[in-house]
């Protein structure tokens, strides 16, 4: 054996608590991920619009930063631009808006997604609502001409389905087209009619363990079964259930916006309601509700329930006491 | 998620010892020292060196020949010799048959061993044989080749404990045993190795009611001090997926050339098992009785803690095997809100790690719920319970 002088060693250690081994998935490995799967949507609305696609989302993301970065600075607390979670945020707020939004909507837009919903709260972990989906209420309660994808987008051939489901009769779009809805040949949100593409960034994502697989079973399940129920009642009045899912902002808000984590609950069975309730909302709002697209306001609603959910509690080793 | 937590090695890893081993620091855990003991003071193997006035502390003893070089509140440094020095008495075996309880217990604090574990009231001894933790592969070796040391310390237990049955959890498909004591066989996953889990898996009720469970290092250390008569000076340890036995107060240092280890400034350097052991700072430092693992994590193997808030998840709630939040607790201990660590049953918590393990955010768990419980004084109460 080797004799060692072992006081002329110094080196200096990382000293750490427990546990020394991680299983790799972490803030910015999530948002990684996410981004990966926001790609083929990015993709598909950059060859269809061009550079008015990576107009809105590139302001939507370089405000989100900004803006984050000045609330970061001015609650004194510790910057933290590179966890990606602002980037997204401004993505998925430019996922839901018109590819035609004038500048203006949309930096009002993402500037609030970042304030309202997050920095006044507390910052990263400590929105109690979706953060996108803040932004996204405040534009289309505020100026909904401007968020109208029909009035805002004219130089296309394709129809808004949401607006001909609503006003032109439960059977004016037919089975046929169902492959070019999921292929995002409809009008919509910039990124979030791309159906398919999400459908298969949803799936990487949940396979990537950066979300629950729980919440968008759950959502996507019971919007299919109450579509089904109430098509099932009366076909002539009701939507037939695919088109919940092939038409709206569905399945975008079922993997990218009711999975985000602070606004949605943590309990197996608070994750399984919270995924009803929103379902349920999203078909109620389509149903019988004014606005078109029921996703966004349904997961709001959801999110309001997410600390009553959070009371479900498992019992603990031993029982309670 | 389940790879790194397989509890068990398919080959076996023989036990090597250690030679011409050149210094020792031998730790002190509020041991003051014996008597004569001072500095330049020649001593032969197995000569007393500290005491403590507590009965569930063993004494320390010297673990080699040599002479005291230094005397700290944290070790005694001994600078080793092959032969007994000048000056220094033999120390004989001491005859452990034929005394009653009390004296049997007293004998055994004077050879250096913990003797609260044996003691303990209960009906069911349970020996937990498995490796207690990732990153430590003596179990098999203890097991299958140094029965005779166990069956010993066996024989020891049964006379201190009031147990009448005796269980010897083992990885399902061992073929180890023990006599006269029943086998249940487990699935070696961590942590079902931690005494609440393993006790749920035997006993199918969430209480260790009247089961006492001692780690196959404990046993294995009584079965040295039962065989010999001498006091209690080696210890098994892995390092780095090799099994040693050594004396105590061998230097980290000296043990990770032993197993070829070099570390660079920046890595981690751990003491105990990947899940629970403690960081070193410097590898000044000599391994105690019950250290059972030293681990070599490379910088920048995992990422770094940070105080990053919490994002609420829920990865935590799913992994933890006591079915508590660790997300709330860690907001409670992270704000001083202590009273909600205990509305949160923080008593519960076995400090497995798995919550760090899945974390996301990164954050020390294990640091928020330590500073809770010493703030709550959790931590007395729990070093009583079997953990």
């Amino acid at each position: 054996m080797p004799q060692t002088d072992i006081t002329s060693l110094k080196p200096l250690f990382v000293v750490e608590t427990p546990p020394y081994i991680h299983n790799g998935v972490t803030i910015h490995g999530m948002m990684r991920d996410t981004l990966l799967a926001l790609a083929p949507a990015m993709i598909l609305a950059l060859m269809a619009h061009g550079v008015a696609a990576f107009r809105v989302m590139a302001l939507a993301a370089g405000v989100s930063v900004l803006v984050e970065a000045m609330c970061v600075r001015i609650a004194g607390q510790k910057l933290r631009i590179e966890d990606g979670t602002a980037l997204i945020s401004g993505l998925l707020l430019a996922f839901m808006l018109p590819v035609q939004a004038p500048w203006w909507l949309v930096t009002v837009g993402a500037a609030l997604s970042m304030i309202l919903g997050k920095h006044v709260f507390g910052g990263l972990g400590a929105n109690p609502l979706c953060t996108p989906l803040v932004g996204w209420a405040c534009l289309s309660i505020s100026w909904p001409k401007y968020m109208n994808p029909s009035a805002m987008v004219l130089n296309t051939d394709f129809l808004d389905p949401l607006l001909r489901l609503k006003f032109f009769g439960t059977q004016s779009i037919s089975p046929e087209t169902y492959k070019a809805l999921l292929m995002g040949e409809q009008l919509g949100g910039l990124g979030s009619v791309y159906i398919g593409a999400l459908l298969l960034g949803g799936i990487f994502l949940v396979a990537r363990r950066a979300v629950r697989w729980e919440i968008p079973v759950a959502y996507l399940l019971t919007v299919y079964a109450l579509g089904f129920l109430l098509w099932h009642i009366d076909p002539a009045r009701y939507i037939a259930p695919e088109l919940y899912l092939l038409t709206g902002s569905t399945v975008f808000a079922a993997f990218f916006l009711a999975t985000d984590h602070p606004s949605s609950p943590f309990s197996i069975w608070g994750i399984a309601l919270f995924g009803v309730l929103a379902g349920a909302m999203t078909v109620l709002i389509r149903a019988y509700g004014t606005h078109l697209d029921g996703a966004p306001f349904a997961i709001l609603l959801a999110n309001l329930f997410t600390p009553l959910l959070d009371m479900i509690r498992p019992v603990p080793w031993g029982g309670r006491k | 998620m389940k790879l790194p937590f397989i509890l068990t090695v398919p080959d076996k890893r023989p036990l090597e010892e250690l030679h011409g081993i050149t210094t020792l620091l031998v730790p002190l855990r509020g041991h003051t020292p014996a008597p004569g003991i001072k500095k330049r003071v020649a001593v032969a193997a197995n000569t007393l060196l500290a005491v403590h006035p507590d009965m569930s502390l063993g004494e320390i003893h010297a673990p080699c020949h040599g002479v005291i070089k230094d005397i700290t509140t944290r070790h005694i440094e001994i600078t080793c010799s092959e032969t007994p020095p000048e000056g220094s008495q033999p120390v004989a075996p001491v005859d452990l048959s034929g005394l009653d309880e009390q004296a049997l217990c007293s004998a055994l604090k004077e050879l250096g061993v913990s003797v609260r574990p044996f003691t303990r009231p209960c009906k069911t001894f349970v020996i937990n044989g498995l490796n207690p933790e990732p990153g430590m592969v003596y179990a098999e070796e203890v097991l299958s080749s140094h029965k005779e040391i166990l069956e010993a310390a066996l024989a020891l237990v049964k006379r201190l404990s009031p147990a009448t049955e005796y269980v010897l959890a083992l990885p399902a498909g061992s073929h180890s045993s023990l006599d006269g004591v029943r086998n249940h066989f487990v699935k070696p996953e961590y942590p079902i190795s931690l005494a609440r889990p393993l006790i749920k898996s035997l006993t199918g009720k969430e209480s260790s009611a009247d089961i006492t469970m001692v780690r196959l290092h404990d046993l294995f250390g009584l079965g040295l001090v039962a065989s010999s008569g001498l006091p209690r000076t080696r210890t098994v340890l892995s390092v780095q997926g090799r099994n040693f036995l050594v004396p105590v107060g061998t230097p980290v240092q000296t043990l990770l050339d032993a197993a070829l280890v070099s570390v660079k400034p920046g890595d981690t350097v751990v003491l105990g098992g990947a899940m629970r052991g403690q960081a070193l700072s410097v590898l000044r430092r000599g391994i105690d009785k019950d250290s059972e693992a030293l681990l070599h994590i490379p910088a920048k193997s995992k990422p770094p803690l940070e105080d990053n808030p919490c994002i609420n998840c829920g990865a935590c709630i799913y992994a933890c095997p006591m079915r508590l939040r660790p997300n709330m607790l860690s907001r409670y201990a992270e704000f001083e809100q202590y009273e909600g660590c205990t509305k949160e049953y923080l008593n519960r918590c076995i400090e497995c790690g798995l919550c760090g393990y899945v974390c996301p955010a990164c954050r020390p768990m294990q640091q928020y719920f330590r500073n809770a419980k010493k703030a709550l004084g959790i931590e007395t109460l729990q070093r009583r319970l079997p953990l």
